[in-house]
């Protein structure tokens, strides 16, 4: 990430939230790393229990109600550092955000054609839209089908716990090379390759998720 | 809700107090926060002022920029400043009254008269407010309670969330950790929310509810049960009768979460009838009203990320809440007995003091995070609402995305900001549209950069830049108040006329303020002061009083302040005299008069 010029005191140094030299508030871009605004090391598996310590430690800091006395250019700053912080937290503290974010900082984007049914999903997501069109077909008689589709929802809960798990367990053992980077390797491929097909299935059991819900609701 | 501050407007300091729970009790300066405001004014560089302990403290090196002890000047003209006071400030005359002259350290300056010195520290002790909101409140109504209250002449410290004040009311952020939910079931409205609270910080995990559920609900199923009990035929009877009932359902509601059954006579029109309702009764007939407000905690639980089990306190707030069975349901559902110590109607306004006391810089050390109750985005192809910030996210917060066209050679593109959680962009509130200028290209080439952010209170604000020229347009959404958008439209086109208007109204008000704090001190004066009047100044003193009173009830402001000029000009001498007396009878002069706040 590139320096900062200090808001204050003109002091070039590398982005934080406090100058280093006046200890003025800087608002820093809203695209700042979120590791390094957080203090947290540059992995995408991330200590909870460091990362909320962190947060409210910071928010405590750079909160707008601290500076409710400060100039209107302090108050600007604290603003934008806080939705800055709050914005790094959000990110970092769900195992799927942090996966996505984390993709998005390796330079990848999950495919355009993100709708097309992940191949591992296939007979799952088949044997619900079935059950989906089944119990449409009912018109409200299908009770038997309602409960098989209750049945269902509990089913995709559990799969996604799964998948969750298994996101979490591939951000920790994360392979990076001594830059902090995804490593170039065959292993950092593979890891990426994986970690596309988690997110797009967690984002597609999402949906399916929602879909069931609305259908049972109606 | 309109109370009396009392301010003592003092020669060195100045202090405001309220009366709460029937004390007095002193307002800290949030700056310092300390009791007492230094009565002390400095002029700055950029022409504005400093006022308090800063502009204290930059007397000392800016003697000719400040001014302390204005009280020493009031009522004064130019013939009465003496050799010592020209030693300290430059003065002059000022349309016949006495004027300091204060230099702003670059060059110019400007010269102040007593009074327009002492209403900047009067204003400065009036504008510290804490504003409680619900917390499903979009954009529009928290800009509304805002705007509401800088009309009433209060800058809004904070608005704060009803259920964190609630919280904090209870005391609950001084534990080291809690999960704490808040079930708000008030007269009309239903709101639930999960705090997690830890050592001195509150954040608002989750909040939901619903705007068409509350005691009055309950209320209009005791009229069905009174209606089958004496016999009313529900067709007949006119509106008279019905709020007759009501009134009555009301009652029976209340007795019943003390009885286990009532017994009432209804006073209708056609007759007195008797009725009987028991509380099973009752329960069965408003069952499934709670458990609506159930389908909110899960939903809630469910954003949370919480479980119902893992919920450490539960505190109840609103009338409502008294309902046995509510209490009982809400135990059961949380699997633990509630918090209901503090009358859940008052519990909210004495957590408002609360927040208010921290952010003056009282002792404790808490911080609220609180979090956006509904989404927010734009109208995007097809009439659809893409989200920036999702509901439940953490202010303040900025989402930035980019968008673009859809047609070829389109000279503008049109923003239109929504908030809610439907789909379609017309199922959504609209809080602003506004269009920026674009360099024409081929369709999807152009890219407009969109930014949302969200202040601390939860307002927004957006802006958008076209990112190839770099033209940028930005907009504090302003509140709709719930209009449609044809009444939005033709305010847009009526803006300038309703700023004007809004400044009128602004002025009339102020002027009201100003003249009832001169007939209230003036009134004040002659009791006290009776001994330093003769009756000639106190026919011509009560005359320019009354003309006042009068003309304060009317709209024109310029002649209230011509009027409140007149009646300070009729009663300087009567004013000096006190001012003479006091100086001679206490080294310390201090006078407390009242304003409304």
């Amino acid at each position: 990430m590139a320096s900062l010029r200090c808001r204050s005191c003109g002091e070039v140094q590398p982005p934080a939230f406090f100058c280093r030299s006046c200890a003025a508030i800087q608002g820093l871009p809203q695209d700042a790393d979120y590791f390094a605004v957080l203090g947290l090391p540059t992995h995408p598996g991330v200590d909870q229990a460091e990362l909320d310590r962190r947060y409210y430690e910071l928010s405590r800091k750079v909160h707008p109600d601290r500076f409710q006395t400060g100039s209107a250019d302090e108050q600007r700053a604290s603003l934008q550092a806080t939705a800055l912080l709050n914005a790094a937290h959000k990110a970092l503290r769900e195992v799927e955000a942090r996966g996505r974010y984390w993709l998005a900082r390796s330079g990848e984007d999950l495919a355009r054609d993100n709708n097309r049914v992940p191949p591992r999903l296939a007979a799952f997501v088949f044997d619900v839209q079935e059950k989906l069109s089944e119990l449409r077909a009912a018109n409200g008689a299908g009770a038997a089908i309602r409960s098989e589709l209750v049945e269902t929802q509990r089913e995709l809960a559990e799969r996604r716990t799964r998948e969750r798990k298994a996101l979490d367990d591939l951000l920790r053992g994360w392979p990076l090379d001594p830059e902090h980077k995804t490593a170039t390797d065959e292993r950092g491929a593979a890891a990426l390759r994986e970690l596309k097909a988690l997110l797009s299935e967690l984002s597609y059991l999402g949906t399916l998720d929602r879909d069931l819900q609305r259908a049972l609701e109606d | 809700m309109a109370r009396i501050a009392g301010i003592d407007l003092g020669t060195t300091n100045s202090l405001i107090a309220v009366m709460r729970d029937e004390r007095p009790e002193i307002l800290p300066d949030p700056h310092s926060g300390a009791p007492l405001l230094p009565s002390a004014v400095s002029l700055l560089p950029d022409g504005t002022f400093l006022v308090g302990d800063a502009a204290r403290k930059r007397a000392a090196l800016h003697p000719q920029s400040s001014i302390l002890s204005v009280k020493r000047f009031m009522g004064l003209g130019l013939e009465h400043v003496d050799a010592d006071d020209r030693q300290q400030h430059r003065f002059a005359d000022a349309g016949g009254a006495l004027g300091i002259v204060l230099t702003d350290g670059s060059g110019g300056q400007q010269t102040l008269t007593p009074p327009e010195v002492s209403s900047l520290i009067l204003r400065e002790l009036k504008r510290r407010a804490v504003i409680t909101v619900p917390a499903y409140f979009n954009d529009s109504q928290r800009q509304a309670t805002r705007d509401a209250g800088r009309l009433a002449g209060l800058d809004v410290l904070r608005l704060v969330n009803e259920p964190t004040a609630a919280a904090l009311a209870y005391g609950l952020d001084k534990q080291d950790e809690a999960l704490v939910a808040v079930f708000d079931l008030g007269g009309g409205t239903f709101d639930v929310s999960i705090l997690q609270l830890r050592a001195g910080l509150s954040e608002v995990l989750a909040t939901g509810g619903d705007t068409r559920l509350g005691g009055d609900d309950f209320d209009r199923r005791i009229v069905g049960l009174l209606q089958s009990s004496a016999g009313i035929d529900a067709a007949t009877g006119g509106d008279a009768d019905h709020a007759i009932l009501l009134d009555v359902a009301e009652r029976v509601k209340r007795e019943l979460s003390a009885s286990e059954v009532a017994h009432v006579e209804i006073p209708l029109a056609g007759g007195t009838r008797l009725a009987t309702v028991e509380r099973a009764a009752f329960e069965a007939a408003t069952a499934d009203l709670i458990e609506r407000t159930l389908g909110r905690c899960r939903q809630a639980l469910k954003d949370s990320g919480k479980q119902a089990k893992e919920i450490d306190h539960v505190i109840l707030v609103g009338g409502a809440t008294r309902i046995p069975a509510v209490r009982r349901t809400v135990a059961t559902f949380f699997g633990r007995e509630p918090l209901a110590d503090i009358d859940p109607d008052a519990v909210v306004a004495l957590g408002a003091a609360v927040q208010a006391s921290i952010l003056s810089g009282g002792a404790t050390d808490m911080l609220l995070l609180d979090v956006v109750p509904l989404s927010l985005g734009i109208e995007t192809m097809g009439g659809v609402l893409t989200r920036l910030i999702e509901r439940n996210t953490t202010i303040p917060a900025a989402a930035r995305e980019q968008f673009t066209t859809a047609v070829d050679d389109q000279t503008h593109v049109e923003v239109h900001v929504l908030q809610g959680e439907r789909e379609l962009a017309k199922d959504c509130r609209s809080l602003a549209r506004f269009r920026i200028p674009i360099e024409p290209a081929t369709a999807g080439l152009p890219r407009v950069e969109v930014t949302f952010l969200i202040d601390a209170n939860g307002i927004l604000s957006v802006s958008a830049r076209d990112v190839r020229t770099n033209r940028e347009h930005s907009i504090e959404v302003k509140p709709s108040y719930g209009l449609t958008e044809e009444q939005m439209e033709s305010m847009l086109e009526e803006a300038f006329d309703l700023a004007e208007e809004d400044f009128a109204q602004r002025q009339l008000l102020e002027a009201r303020v100003e003249a009832e704090s001169i007939l209230h001190a003036t009134a004040k004066a002659e009791r006290l002061h009776e001994r330093h009047l003769t009756s000639d100044e106190r026919g011509a003193i009560d005359r320019a009083a009354s003309e006042l009173r009068a003309a304060s009830g009317g709209t024109d402001h310029n002649r209230i302040r011509d009027l409140v000029e007149a009646l300070n000009e009729v009663s300087r001498p009567f004013a000096q005299r006190i001012m003479d007396a006091s100086i001679k009878t206490a080294l310390e002069s201090k006078s407390a008069y009242e304003i409304a706040g």
